[in-house]
């Protein structure tokens, strides 16, 4: 977009500034809840993470509290772990030894991205495509075919999905891998098991968002201009009506994360999901801290990006 | 619409009433068949891994998930009405308060809660219902705030509180019962939304337990056995998608009657 369209925008004056200034105040305590929630909630959890089968003797049991600094009172534990999450440092993993946490971060988080990233290009183009071409026709045939189609697939959990598409695609017709990251084919299963909910959800709000844009005063306008339909459709009619879609990028975000740890975990994919499966499921607190922070993170930048883009979209909102 | 409550109604009908009438329980263990395929003697649907029947298992696990969700679904209801109906009649700074509450937790991730609180008291039905109901309640809160909002100036209300009603005998009197029918609409959107998350948390192995068995942990057993008996993941699947689809239709359908 040129510069001085995104002047005319507002993006450029101080306003977009407050805007983000007020996001960031409500984000960030956010974000500081969630760490001390799940810190706090690490900590009653009964049980130590040095519980195994054999009991430790309480000699060793002392040295193993005192390395992990477990031995001190809570709040100088929360004020040393704050100190280390703000350098990056989540410290060591229970279960993978010899792993920082902030090592299995690392590893897994560009695979979570490009999955969730795909995803998120897949239900958008697919959605609003979707979209668009059910308003070409209201009410005709096309479009109640894709409105049942995007309800269902709003339904489609992932985790039905993925074995499904394995079961089909991988087993008996062998088109495509199942597991692993071998090949850019590797991703195409993945990727469709985890877009289509928000495929089908981009698609009703875009079909709804056209349908009450098209009996707004400028697109009447510009029909009556003379414009041809489609033109009327795409340039005056799609940029408000994509409005609530964008504002859905938030939800579609979290939704996304949440769906990768499944589909990281029926894939075999070595992304963020997986390590926190495992650390869930071996009560690893240092792993799943910091998996929940980093998450918590990610979702609230992206509804930081959505309130801009809604500023962006609708001059209205800015006020 | 008619046809999603008729589907509903046959897939709850068939696991409330269906399970006593089959030769074979959801646990029990048939050693001479397992793995059969569907249509065999005794079990319609086959059998899983380990013999147990197939049909049997969909129908108890039905019933776990649709309980989990509608005791979760009414939580919800319970919070977010108290909730919302308390900021919207008090307005100004409490609401602006509450409201921020809300705005705040809408912004958590609420899935990666429910698993640390999973991780934390372990893992136990009660949990996952009560720990899902805590997190659903939000939509509610803003909806029946709004609700209240709205009527808080209409006339009825403002001759009550001029006829020096208490607070308490107009919110219980006269705001709760025209709110009751969109608090109905959204409670019906709840619960599809709980049956996700309860499969969800039941395949991760977060959820309910063996022996008790749900939708989700049974589409997980399905995706390890999908090779030798395809049933097993899509019957469980086809089950838990046309619920939640249904489940949507009606509710949606619900809302749309109120907006008009």
């Amino acid at each position: 977009m040129p510069c001085d369209k995104l002047r005319a925008n507002g993006l450029a004056d101080g306003r977009v500034i407050a805007i983000l200034l007020r996001r960031l105040a409500t984000a960030l305590p956010t974000l500081f809840a969630v760490i001390l929630l799940s810190f706090l909630l690490m900590r009653a959890a009964p049980g130590s993470p040095f519980d195994s089968e054999r009991p430790l003797d309480a000699a060793t049991r002392a040295a193993m509290d005192k390395a992990y600094g477990l031995d001190r009172p809570l709040i100088v534990q929360l004020g040393r772990y704050l100190g280390h999450v703000l350098q990056g440092d989540f410290g060591p993993s229970l279960v993978y030894k010899d792993f920082t946490v902030s090592g299995l971060v690392a590893q897994g988080l560009p695979v979570s991205l490009t999955l969730g990233g795909l995803a998120l290009v897949f239900a958008a183009v697919l959605g609003i495509a979707g979209g668009i071409i059910g308003a070409l026709r209201p009410g005709g045939w096309l479009d109640r075919w894709i409105a049942i189609k995007s309800a269902v697939a709003v339904a489609l959990p992932s985790f039905v999905t993925g074995p499904l598409l394995v079961l089909i695609f991988g087993l008996w017709l062998s088109w495509l891998p199942v597991s692993g990251l071998d090949s850019a084919a590797s991703w195409i299963l993945p990727v469709i098991a985890l877009g289509t909910p928000a495929a089908g959800a981009v698609a009703r709000l875009t079909r709804a968002g056209l349908a009450e844009a098209m009996a707004q005063d400028h697109v009447r306008t510009a029909r009556a201009r003379g414009f041809s339909p489609l033109t009327v459709l795409l340039r005056h009619a799609l940029p408000p009506a994509l409005i609530p879609v964008v504002s859905y990028l938030g939800p579609a975000a979290a939704g996304l994360l949440t769906g990768a740890v499944v589909i990281e975990t029926v894939f075999g994919l070595p992304g963020l999901g997986r390590y926190f499966v495992q650390g869930a499921l071996n009560r690893d607190y240092p792993l799943v801290l910091g998996v929940v922070i980093l998450y918590a993170g990610l979702i609230l930048f992206f509804n930081l990006i959505a309130d801009l883009l809604y500023g962006l979209l609708d001059p209205r909102v800015r006020g | 619409m008619k046809m999603a409550a008729v589907l509903l109604a046959a897939i709850v009908v068939a696991a409330l009433l269906l399970p006593p009438l089959l030769p074979w329980g959801y646990a029990a263990i048939d050693w001479d068949a397992v793995r059969t395929p569907a249509f065999s003697p005794g079990h319609v649907l086959g059998t899983d891994s380990v013999g147990r029947d197939l049909l049997a298992r969909t129908l108890a696990g039905t019933r776990v998930t649709l309980a989990v969700a509608t005791a979760a679904a009414l939580v919800a209801l319970v919070i977010g009405t108290a909730w919302g109906a308390t900021a919207g009649w008090f307005g100004g700074r409490i609401d602006e308060f509450m409201m921020r509450i809300v705005d705040a937790l809408y912004a958590l991730p609420f899935m990666f809660v429910v698993i640390v609180l999973m991780v934390v008291f372990g893992r136990s039905v009660l949990l996952v219902f009560l720990g899902i109901g805590a997190v659903e309640w939000l939509t509610m809160a803003r909806v029946v705030r709004g609700q209240v909002l709205a009527l808080r100036n209409r006339p009825f209300i403002l001759a009550s509180e001029a006829a020096g009603a208490p607070a308490r005998a107009i919110l219980t009197g006269h705001i709760l019962p025209n709110i009751a029918s969109v608090a109905v609409a959204y409670l019906m959107l709840t619960v599809p939304q709980v049956v996700m998350v309860e499969s969800f948390l039941s395949f991760l192995g977060l959820g309910v337990q063996e022996p008790l068995t749900s939708l989700g942990i049974l589409v997980h057993d399905g995706a390890d056995d999908m090779d030798i008996a395809p049933l097993t993941l899509i019957v469980p699947g086809f089950v838990l998608v046309a619920t939640v689809v249904c489940l949507n239709r009606l509710g949606e359908g619900q809302r749309s009657r109120m907006a008009r």
